[in-house]
């Protein structure tokens, strides 16, 4: 099956016009699948961390949504200890106006704002809600241990 | 067989027609004359018919002997060279005597000649120059049929063959007894070496020679059994000595042996039968070397190799597509298997590889013609003994000269070698038992053959280039009706105005003129129009003309038109057409006069060997077109299975000289193929209905299934087959477009007899109001007029133009011509907005509805959401643009908005139509505007084989103006306008000059065949056939010498609907390769079958 003109022309743009603090390549033998990279967010516990994720477009795409995960460990109340993010534009609220570059905007974006009454690690999320000082201290702790 | 044992055992007999001899000749004394006459008497009497000149050798040489009579029959049968001589004149008689003179008495003169004799006994004589051969030596078991006292006597008598009277199965032993002469039956042959030589005893082919081997001592009782030698000669009178057996000859002894019989069916008379089998059996019984059969088993070890499963698809693609056409061929006799079939296509083939003929190339010819085409005219040069027209002058060889072994004629060779003879086998004819010294060839008498190369590979100018080279008889005929310069070519109808452009486009010599007769009135004036120095090369008719001047003639009993004269050539494009002896365009077409004969067909055999006779019956191809012969030698031993390798190199033989097959796949000596077409892509694209098509389908699917399953279970499926089948079309025209099943068209239904007007009409009222109502439904959710007008407006404010506006969808730039507005005002290309509905539509969790109520809301519920601003779009509720120069006065009307900008707005927009068209004409649409894009003046074909589905696209397309150039080509255009289309269509330029799409509509029937459109590389089937070989044939119009483009055809096909079964029915059918004919009912029986796996779950 050959490449749509969609997906060449989003990593073309990704490439010549690229989202500060976020980097997407793609794999030369699997154009679908990208390595991305996401700095964390400035005053959050992930800032100076460095995030590796992978992102994979499926046949449907843009039907469907990418498939994103976290390959870096990751103390988040919505993302679990396989790297799987919750995220609603990830899942339901996918429209095909949504692009790789504004899919990984918005995991950027969460985490400089987790959510943990939706969460997907329950047990951080807990911690989050109920000692959230312990929370971000663990949060920054991890980000120094693997995101550097 | 005990009766005649006994009748015969206890009588001493005497030969039947021998006379009685009273007494010892007693020359001395007499007349020369009376003594002679005598002594002829007794020998004929006992050596039966022998020359006139042998006796008068054995009267000189023993008148004066003790027991002449006796002496002379020793001499006769010891030294067969010197007594038995051939009546040729006096010289022979006295060299002969001379010698035996010599040898007898000057020791000094017999260097050689005794042993001579003794080896070669070959010349024997009677009264007809003829003469016999020894072929070799049983030992025979005998039973004794009289008590013998002092048997050991017998050792040294002479014994003689005797037959019984009534049965040539039986012969006996008779000893003759030295001192009279007289005959006395001693013993029987066992029926085993009777059977052998009894009926060739009989039939006088066989002389025996028999000596004592084993006698037991003493008594000899009734039923004991002794033991003979039996040397054998075959006798001249077997052999018929002509060096060819042409066509008449042939058929001349096979009328013979038919006029014996008094049947004419073919069959031989009991006793021919009975003597070809025994000699067979003799020829066996000695062991006698047959090349011919040796080969035969190497052969045969040879075949068993892997069958060649490419060309068996090949085979069956290609029987299977005329086994749908001819399905006016019911007769279930003659089927040939795949197998067989297989075998005489690779063996036709193999041997057209095997002839090195020169390249010719034609004059006055534009084209230069490929190396194969070159071939095939030197091929068709030399079948029409034009030698000297062939390149390099190609020369008459013995060899090629169309002579072949007759595969009637089974060789053999002689046991002992004749010095001074150069026969060292002889052959049987394997059908009367007669046998020939000489190479039995069959030289073909027929000017002309078969051209049966593979579709593709250009007959048709090849056979032109035939035409050029040889345009008129130079032999100098004065009849003033040959119509020496004319070939008549016959064809198709819809072939018509293709074969006269190929002959202008080939032409290099204005004089050569090529005439059309066909509806015109010339039917009076052909005779003088042909037959003199200015008539036109070629004439080009049509089968349908030529049958209806037939009947016509048969009814007025004259010769008009086509018959008024004969013609120089004639040629039948498609020639399987006449593949029916007892159609009435066969025997229109046995009817008509002419020097050569030729037919251009892709498919020889159709499924039945008897396709091939008609082909030689109209070819003249003696002795095959007698059809008694065919059937004899041909059809039955394929029916029965016996004889079947005798037949089949028979048939091969038959087709070799005359018919020349060449495949894509074959190679030339350089191991080229061919045929280098481009490649060739031909794709499945499943479509899904839209909501209203699937409403009704499945609406339509339940119903077929409802009376599909109550005619199954009250066994009436075959009485109500044609509503059953009717039922179907129903389905099949959903899949195309909803309106068709407002129509009558059928499409190329094969059972358009089955499908009555009643049932077409009369129950359909039901679907109709279902489709009324939904499309009540329809109008009832659309826009209001007032809404329209409000969101025209802000569209057309939102959007002065498209400047740098993407589909969110493909992050391309948007095309007015291919936009669609939200109700939310956001712009999508169709395809990709479609996409996103069909997407969400299957993947959401719908409550499925009933589908036989077509008041169920199954349609129009489905939750989609703008990929922009999700909030909820509607296909009724969204917008087209239209770029203004298309736009029609209905945009206009009622919901006009009236704004400043309207002037240089460059576009409008309508309400947008989501279930106007099918999902077929979608699909084909966005193709076509991908096809723009991408090539702007490509040429692209559209197949259907519903003419009416043709006529809405045709419509619709027009919409799009000067984008696309619209062509159609169905049964319903007369010779002038098909001509013209196919013209316009091979023009790359639109009506304006402008460069547009061209697009020819095409209805499978009348376009599948024959025609040329390579000037086209995309094509499109809109529906299945339920033979792919149909669709097949249809995407070598486009795949075929000439193309130089890759082809990519794509097949529409809507998911989980009929159309799916029927692919899955075409797979079948390819698998089990139907290449059997059934009868109606048969077929009908399987179609039942089929309609069944279409309707199960």
């Amino acid at each position: 099956m050959s490449l749509p003109k969609r997906i060449i022309r989003e990593t073309e743009r990704l490439i010549s016009d690229p989202v500060p603090g976020i980097t997407a390549v793609p794999h030369s033998d699997n154009l679908r699948y990208f390595d991305v990279t996401i700095q964390g967010p400035e005053s959050s516990p992930y800032e100076n961390g460095k995030f590796k994720l992978e992102l994979f477009l499926p046949d449907e795409y843009p039907m469907v949504a990418p498939k994103v995960r976290f390959l870096t460990k990751i103390y988040h109340p919505n993302i679990d200890r396989l790297g799987r993010i919750c995220l609603d534009v990830l899942k339901n609220n996918w429209s095909p106006a949504l692009q790789i570059r504004t899919i990984l905007l918005s995991i950027q974006a969460l985490l400089s704002s987790p959510n943990p009454d939706d969460p997907l690690a329950n047990e951080v999320a807990e911690e989050w809600k109920n000692n959230n000082v312990h929370a971000i201290a663990t949060a920054k702790e991890w980000t120094e241990k693997y995101a550097n | 067989m005990a009766s005649p044992f006994f009748d015969q055992s206890l009588e001493t007999t005497t030969e039947p027609n021998s006379v009685p001899l009273s007494q010892d000749p007693e020359p001395e004394g007499e007349s020369q004359s009376s003594g002679y006459l005598t002594f002829k008497k007794d020998l004929t009497g006992v050596l039966g018919e022998i020359s006139e000149s042998s006796v008068q050798i054995l009267y000189e040489d023993f008148q004066n002997a003790k027991d002449p009579l006796d002496k002379a029959t020793n001499a006769y049968l010891d030294n067969p060279d010197v007594y038995q001589v051939i009546d040729d004149g006096k010289g022979r008689r006295e060299k002969k005597r001379y010698f035996f003179t010599s040898s007898k008495r000057k020791k000094e003169d017999s260097k050689a000649a005794p042993l001579t004799v003794k080896k070669a006994k070959k010349e024997v004589s009677t009264d007809d120059n003829r003469w016999k051969r020894e072929i070799g030596t049983i030992d025979a078991d005998c039973w004794c049929t009289r008590s013998i006292f002092g048997s050991a006597s017998l050792r040294k008598a002479s014994f003689l063959p005797m037959m019984h009277a009534d049965n040539p199965n039986v012969v006996y032993v008779n000893e003759i007894i030295p001192k009279t002469g007289h005959r006395r039956e001693i013993g029987r042959f066992n029926e085993d070496v009777a059977k052998i030589l009894g009926p060739l005893i009989l039939s006088n082919s066989l002389d025996v020679r028999i000596t004592p081997c084993y006698i037991p001592d003493n008594v000899l009782h009734i039923g004991d059994t002794f033991i003979v030698q039996v040397d054998c000669y075959l006798k001249s009178s077997l052999f018929v000595d002509d060096n060819s057996t042409d066509g008449d000859d042939f058929l001349r002894a096979y009328k013979l042996s038919n006029g014996k019989s008094g049947s004419s069916d073919g069959a031989l008379d009991p006793f021919t039968v009975m003597k070809r089998a025994a000699l067979l059996d003799l020829f066996g019984t000695l062991r006698l070397d047959s090349p011919s059969l040796q080969r035969e088993k190497i052969r045969e070890a040879v075949d068993l190799d892997q069958p060649d499963e490419q060309l068996l698809a090949k085979l069956q693609a290609d029987s299977q597509s005329d086994s749908e056409n001819s399905s006016s061929t019911p007769s279930s006799s003659s089927n040939i298997t795949l197998n067989q079939l297989r075998d005489l296509y690779k063996s036709t083939q193999s041997s057209s590889l095997e002839i090195q003929l020169p390249e010719t190339d034609p004059p006055d010819f534009k084209l230069t013609l490929r190396p194969y085409q070159k071939h095939g005219l030197s091929w068709m040069l030399q079948r029409e003994n034009e030698y000297d027209l062939i390149e390099g002058g190609g020369t008459k060889k013995d060899e090629e000269d169309g002579s072949f072994v007759n595969p009637l004629w089974r060789e053999y060779v002689w046991p002992k070698q004749v010095k001074g003879s150069s026969d060292s086998s002889f052959f049987i004819n394997l059908y009367d038992g007669s046998c020939c010294s000489k190479r039995p060839v069959i030289r073909s008498t027929c000017s002309g053959g078969i051209l049966a190369d593979e579709m593709g590979l250009g007959k048709t100018i090849t056979t032109l280039s035939l035409v050029f080279s040889c345009p008129m008889d130079r032999s100098i005929v004065a009849d003033p009706r040959y119509a020496s310069r004319t070939t008549l070519i016959v064809v198709p109808m819809a072939l018509l105005s293709q074969w006269e452009r190929e002959f202008i486009r080939v032409s290099d010599n204005p004089g050569r003129r090529c005439y059309i007769y066909y509806g015109s009135d010339t039917k009076d004036s052909l005779q003088f129009m042909l037959c003199n120095t200015s008539a036109p090369a070629v004439v080009l008719t049509t089968y349908g003309t030529i049958q209806s001047e037939w009947s016509k003639q048969e009814v007025t009993n004259s010769c008009k038109g086509l018959y008024s004269v004969k013609f120089f050539r004639i040629i039948l494009d498609e020639g399987h057409i006449i593949r029916n002896r007892s159609t009435k365009t066969a025997k229109a077409i046995y009817a008509l006069k002419a020097s050569r004969r030729w037919i251009l067909t892709g498919t020889p055999i159709v499924n039945r060997l008897e396709d091939l006779y008609s082909l030689i019956r109209f070819l003249g191809f003696e002795p095959w077109s007698n059809h008694s012969f065919w059937k004899h030698f041909i059809t039955l031993p394929f029916d029965t299975g016996k004889d079947l390798a005798l037949a089949f190199s028979l048939l091969k033989s038959i087709l070799d000289p005359i018919l020349l097959r060449r495949t894509k796949n074959q190679r030339d000596h350089n191991g080229n193929l061919l045929v280098e077409l481009p490649p060739k892509e031909v794709v499945i694209e499943r479509l899904k209905f839209n909501e209203k098509e699937e409403v009704i389908y499945n609406w339509l699917k339940a119903r077929a299934v409802n009376t599909f399953n109550e005619n199954f279970r009250r066994g009436l499926l075959l009485k109500n087959y044609s509503s059953i089948l009717t039922h179907l079309l129903r389905l099949r025209q959903i899949c195309d477009h909803i309106d068709l099943i407002k129509t009558q068209d059928q499409g190329d239904t094969e059972d358009v007899h089955a499908l009555q007007r009643e049932i077409l009409n009369g129950s359909d009222e039901e679907v109709l109001t279902l489709v009324r109502n939904l499309e009540r439904k329809e109008e009832e959710e659309k826009m209001s007029i007032e809404e329209i007008k409000e969101i025209k407006a802000e569209i057309y404010d939102l959007y002065p133009n498209f400047d740098g506006i993407e589909c969110s969808i493909c992050t391309g730039a948007i095309d007015i011509r291919n936009c669609v507005i939200t109700d939310c005002k956001h712009c999508f290309c169709v395809g990709c907005l479609k996409e996103h509905f069909d997407f969400q539509e299957s993947h959401q969790d719908e409550p499925t509805g009933d589908p036989t109520n077509p008041d169920s809301s199954l349609m129009f519920n489905a939750k989609v959401l703008c990929p922009m601003c999700r909030s909820v779009i509607k296909k009724n509720r969204l917008f087209r643009t239209i770029p203004k120069q298309f736009a029609t006065c209905d945009d206009n009307l009622l919901t006009q908005v009236s704004d400043k900008k309207s002037i240089e707005r460059f576009y409008m927009v309508r309400p947008f139509d989501p279930y106007g068209k099918s999902s077929k004409i979608n699909a084909l649409f966005s193709h076509l505007q991908q096809i723009r894009e991408e090539s702007p003046d490509d040429h692209v074909i559209v197949f259907s084989q519903f003419t009416s589905f043709l006529d809405i696209i045709e419509k619709e397309l027009k919409k799009y103006g000067s984008d696309f150039k619209v062509l159609k080509f169905d049964g319903r255009l007369g010779l002038d306008q098909r001509q013209r289309v196919l013209e316009s269509f091979e023009k790359s330029t639109g009506n304006d000059g402008v460069k547009a799409i061209s697009v020819l509509l095409i209805s499978l029937k009348a376009g599948g065949v024959g025609l040329n459109l390579t000037v086209a590389s995309k094509a499109f089937l809109l529906d299945p056939h339920w033979n792919n070989a149909v669709e097949f044939q249809a995407i070598d119009r486009l795949h075929r010498v000439g193309q130089t483009k890759s082809v990519k055809v794509i097949r529409f096909i809507m998911q989980d609907s009929i159309e799916e079964r029927m692919l899955e029915i075409q797979k079948r059918k390819n698998q089990l390769g139907e290449a059997l004919t059934l009868n109606d009912d048969e077929r009908r029986k399987k179609r039942i079958e089929e309609i069944q796996s279409l309707f199960k779950e």
